[in-house]
């Protein structure tokens, strides 16, 4: 599953780290000073890496939890944000992180206690945490252990999570109590968009089955329908799944579903499109407005309406959130 | 193409003879040349590594996915004879490092290297040491991408073994035995070259525009993302079907217009 693992010298003894090396016993383990001397390097193909990606063994210093775009959010008045991952091991056409980063190689920060140190400090009632915004916040749990860590620190705090995911990694979950504080959010595009955009992904029949286990399981479960992509039948697509989606979880159980337009920096859009030329999602017709690209604003406005016009079938209208005009977020 | 670094005659020879190369140029560097394959003598040292580096690509430009390996020997605690790719490489003066990458599973073992200026006697739990590695990536490595840039080094003298008793036959034997690792991380290097060759844009078909339309650079620009999407669309417009547009606004439009009504998902 990964080629080598490079490991900063700070991290080389971390208990994270040892099980890690453990796990993975015969690849190539190479020492490193920072984790940017790998990850940030210019001349590398995000491309041709995806195909074999590393695991780069880190300490987060700085920021870990930053504040969330003005207006985004799920109804709590303070957001932030945090990734214990950079990367993802997914590969959708139309994710920022290919034109975010020039490396595909996983960073996993493995300081969590820090991490959880910084978000304990800030957490109030009236606030919300989303991870999975440079990764999915659960396809390499297995390995991670993130949410495994992390809710053990969310069961006593106040304030609310958010994992985002298109993984169906949810076994850990099932394993325990679920928190009222604690929303797993699994991101949807029709299927068709799905097979053609979305590689290495789960299915969207095995996600549904996924979000309903949890449901079941009684964890708080939302939709995340973002980015919405325009296509031929977007209308029939977009009905199909929301018919799909709500058959398994109904509105009244679901804590919030959230519509996000497609959009992308420019110079995300460039890099995307240099590395997947072939892909359809450069054929859309797409316009650049304030450095960032975006379907034809009247395509888009329509499209948002409709969707939320027909999301209001299935679900009350204060559990419907628009997420920012900010670039479409991971997971 | 790959384009390989050899820094002494004697390495060269074993790879010269096994990919029946032909040299090409005698000076100020000696170049061969097989097929899909270009050798460089480059002499010993990071300094002459990286001038004839640089030399092989000025010599013939290199294409988005030419790949370029630095093969030699180098002195370690290992065993005589082993080869190893190298995943880092370290200039020992500088400090500076280099991270060759593996988007291909690996055809033998992987080592560090470090880069040195003086010849090393290596002594137990050393790395591989070496006097070209650090050269020769401070320029494949603006070249290239690192996915594309490699280091194939077979262990000639360990801590039991000193160089001073290398001869150039046995130089020639160490690198002969490593054809078949450099074989199969070639066949790597020219699958995924071929995979960066595909991606690049398709300049030839641009320039067919070009020429029947007088285009300020901004309608340059329109047409070169109006190409992309075509290409996304599985469509190659041709000049001809365009003859009725009386400049490049017209084309440009009509061009627009014709990609407008595909349906792209
Ligand atoms: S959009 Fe989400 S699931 Fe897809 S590659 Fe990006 S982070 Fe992974």
């Amino acid at each position: 599953m990964i080629s080598a693992a490079y490991v900063e010298e700070e991290v080389r003894d971390h208990p994270r780290t040892r099980k890690l090396l453990e796990r993975f016993p015969g690849v190539p383990v190479i020492p490193i000073e920072r984790y940017g001397e790998v990850f940030n390097r210019g001349a590398q193909s995000f491309r041709l890496q995806k195909a074999r990606p590393a695991i780069i063994l880190a300490r987060k210093h700085g920021r870990r939890v930053l504040t969330a775009p003005a207006d985004y959010g799920i109804g709590r008045q303070r957001n932030y944000y945090f990734s214990h991952m950079l990367n993802c091991v997914y590969d959708c056409r139309y994710c920022f992180l290919q034109g975010r980063y020039r490396s595909a190689h996983y960073v996993w920060f493995v300081n969590y206690e820090e991490f959880m140190a910084d978000i304990s400090a800030q957490a109030s009632p009236d606030s919300c945490f989303f991870s999975g915004y440079d990764c999915d916040s659960l396809a390499l749990e297995p390995v991670t252990g993130f949410a495994e860590s992390f809710l053990d620190t969310f069961a006593d705090l106040p304030a609310w999570l958010e994992l985002r995911t298109k993984s169906t990694q949810v076994r850990g979950l099932l394993d325990r109590d679920p928190l009222a504080n604690v929303i797993v959010a699994f991101s949807f595009t029709p299927g068709e968009i799905a097979r053609l955009l979305e590689d290495r992904v789960p299915s969207v029949t095995r996600r549904i089955d996924a979000m309903r286990r949890l449901a079941d399981h009684g964890w708080p479960v939302a939709v995340r329908f973002d980015p919405l992509i325009l296509s031929r039948d977007f209308e029939a697509r977009y009905q199909r799944l929301f018919a799909e989606v709500f058959a398994a979880v109904p509105g009244g159980r679901m804590h919030s579903v959230c519509l996000g337009a497609f959009r992308l920096p420019a110079s995300y859009w460039q890099r995307a499109l240099r590395l997947h030329p072939d892909s359809p999602l450069f054929a859309a017709q797409v316009q650049t407005r304030n450095g960032v690209v975006s379907y034809p604003r009247e395509q888009e406005t329509a499209a948002l309406a409709w969707c939320h016009s027909r999301l209001r079938r299935y679900v009350e209208k204060d559990r419907i959130f628009s997420l920012s005009p900010e670039p479409a977020s991971a997971g | 193409m790959i384009r390989l670094v050899v820094a002494l005659a004697a390495e060269a020879r074993p790879l010269i003879a096994h990919w029946r190369m032909r040299r090409t140029r005698e000076r100020p560097w000696p170049v061969y040349a097989g097929d899909n394959l270009r050798l460089v003598v480059s002499g010993p040292g990071a300094h002459l590594s990286a001038a004839a580096t640089g030399y092989l690509a000025a010599h013939e430009p290199p294409a988005t996915g030419d790949a370029w390996v630095n093969v030699g020997v180098a002195g370690g605690d290992a065993e005589l004879g082993a080869s190893f790719l190298i995943h880092q490489v370290v200039d020992a003066a500088s400090g500076v490092r280099f991270y060759p990458q593996f988007p291909f599973p690996l055809p033998g073992p992987g080592a560090r290297l470090v880069t040195v200026a003086q010849p090393h006697a290596p002594k137990p739990g050393d790395p591989l040491h070496d006097m070209e590695g650090s050269g020769f990536v401070a320029v494949a490595g603006r070249l290239a991408s690192a996915e594309m840039v490699h280091l194939l080094k077979v262990v000639s003298d360990n801590p039991q073994h000193h160089h001073r008793k290398l001869k150039a036959s046995d130089l020639s034997a160490r690198v002969g035995s490593a054809t078949d690792v450099l074989a199969s991380l070639m066949a790597s290097l020219d699958r995924i070259g071929a995979e960066l060759e595909q991606l690049a844009p398709d300049t030839q078909l641009e320039d067919s525009f070009t020429r029947g339309w007088r285009m300020s650079s901004s309608q340059r620009h329109r047409l070169r993302a109006l190409l992309l999407r075509a290409r996304a669309l599985r469509l190659t417009p041709r000049p001809d079907q365009y003859r009725q547009c009386g400049d490049a606004g017209a084309l440009l439009d009509a061009l627009q217009s014709r990609l407008d009504q595909s349906s792209p998902l």
